[in-house]
């Protein structure tokens, strides 16, 4: 082999080093990704029903709109049962790590605000063993089909992104698959 | 041609060097820990007493569905019950001797049931600000709480991690650490 030869080897496998260190590099500061199953049984409920806030800023308001139309009857009474902008619903839940509900796996904790068409942005934390799971999104009242974007995490959560999906589960449960990404390893 | 050999080789050499050296550096500036010392300086609560009392009586939820809020959890103790706001300011400071202000804070919370509340935490610097949202246990003073960083602005843009405020005995402040990703 000559020199020339064996220097080209030298450069060809130097350039496969270049190009290989910020993969390794990239994978050495990956992020783990794992995946989380907990079906859940509501705990309690408190629906706060702001109607005289509502009502006082429809008269008071730092805006130009006038909001009447959108909730109030022409007798002047909010139509329907709400919740309507503005309401908040706090709920509760007990975590277990089966569908038999023996073993449990921490509680939850849903914040919900209300905006339009029954539509809320919810807060939730996961207080689980290993730490706390954050995530928030859109629900819709009474649909127990949402996702939520994870937001963050404490302790073995720390820095942890992903998402929360809800579908309903036997005996009145909702089972919360939580795919969770951005954890060290 | 064989004398510009050692020059490409010197050229991959610190492409190589310095491709490992980038997501170092990365890991050091991301990877960051935060202290700073929060001093108190307001306090707002609100009552929702009257919307919490309308929310029982009138509400959108089917009368087979019997889920009451917990029987002590809203009656006969002193602090926040269920859907009460409080909101709480501070100026963070750098050191424990309270004399060079870096920032201020502002921590806005809904109360949900036995005096814990969710609270959104709200961090300005003079370059940046940080968001935090987790519960807290709030009586009649701060405990010790540990919060999600979700984000922030500036130079701490895309932050991600953990604060933790800690009571501090020295001048009723509260050590901040903020321990990032």
């Amino acid at each position: 082999m000559s020199r020339t030869t064996c220097m080209r080897c030298l450069v060809a496998a130097l350039a496969l080093l270049a190009a290989a260190l910020p993969a390794s590099a990239a994978s050495g500061a990956a992020s783990a990704s794992h995946s989380l199953r907990v079906y859940a049984v509501p705990n309690t409920v408190q629906f706060m029903n702001h109607a005289d806030d509502r009502l006082r800023g429809m008269a008071t308001n730092p805006f130009k709109f006038k909001s009447e139309a959108v909730i109030l009857n022409d007798n002047g009474k909010e139509k329907g049962q709400g919740p309507f902008p503005g309401d908040d619903i706090l709920y509760t839940f007990k975590l277990f790590a089966d569908p038999t509900l023996t073993r449990p796996a921490g509680t939850a904790l849903f914040t919900c605000y209300y905006e339009f068409l029954k539509r809320a942005t919810c807060d939730s934390y996961f207080d689980l063993a290993k730490g706390l799971v954050l995530a928030s999104g859109q629900v819709r009242f009474g649909q127990a089909h949402f996702t939520l974007g994870i937001t963050g995490g404490t302790r073995a959560y720390l820095g942890a992104l992903g998402q929360v999906s809800s579908v309903p589960a036997a005996k009145n449960t909702q089972r919360f698959d939580l795919h969770v990404t951005g954890t060290p390893q | 041609m064989s004398r510009g050999l050692p020059a490409a080789l010197a050229a991959l050499v610190a492409t190589a060097a310095a491709a490992a050296a980038v997501p170092t550096a990365q890991a050091r500036a991301d990877g960051r820990s935060l202290f700073f010392y929060a001093k108190p300086t307001q306090a707002q609560f609100i009552n929702h007493a009257d919307d919490r009392a309308r929310g029982l009586k009138s509400n959108p939820f089917n009368a087979d569905i019997d889920l009451p809020p917990p029987p002590k959890a809203n009656a006969g103790k002193k602090g926040g019950r269920a859907g009460d706001n409080a909101l709480f300011a501070f100026k963070l400071y750098s050191g424990p001797n309270l004399t060079r202000l870096v920032g201020t804070a502002v921590y806005n919370c809904t109360f949900n049931f036995a005096h814990e509340a969710i609270c959104e935490a709200d961090f300005e610097f003079a370059r940046g600000s940080m968001v935090a949202m987790g519960p807290a246990r709030l009586g009649s003073n701060f405990s010790r709480i540990v919060l999600p960083v979700t984000g922030g602005t500036g130079t701490y843009l895309g932050a991600h991690g953990q604060m933790t405020s800690t009571p501090s005995v020295y001048k009723n402040t509260q050590i901040v650490h903020f321990q990032l990703v």
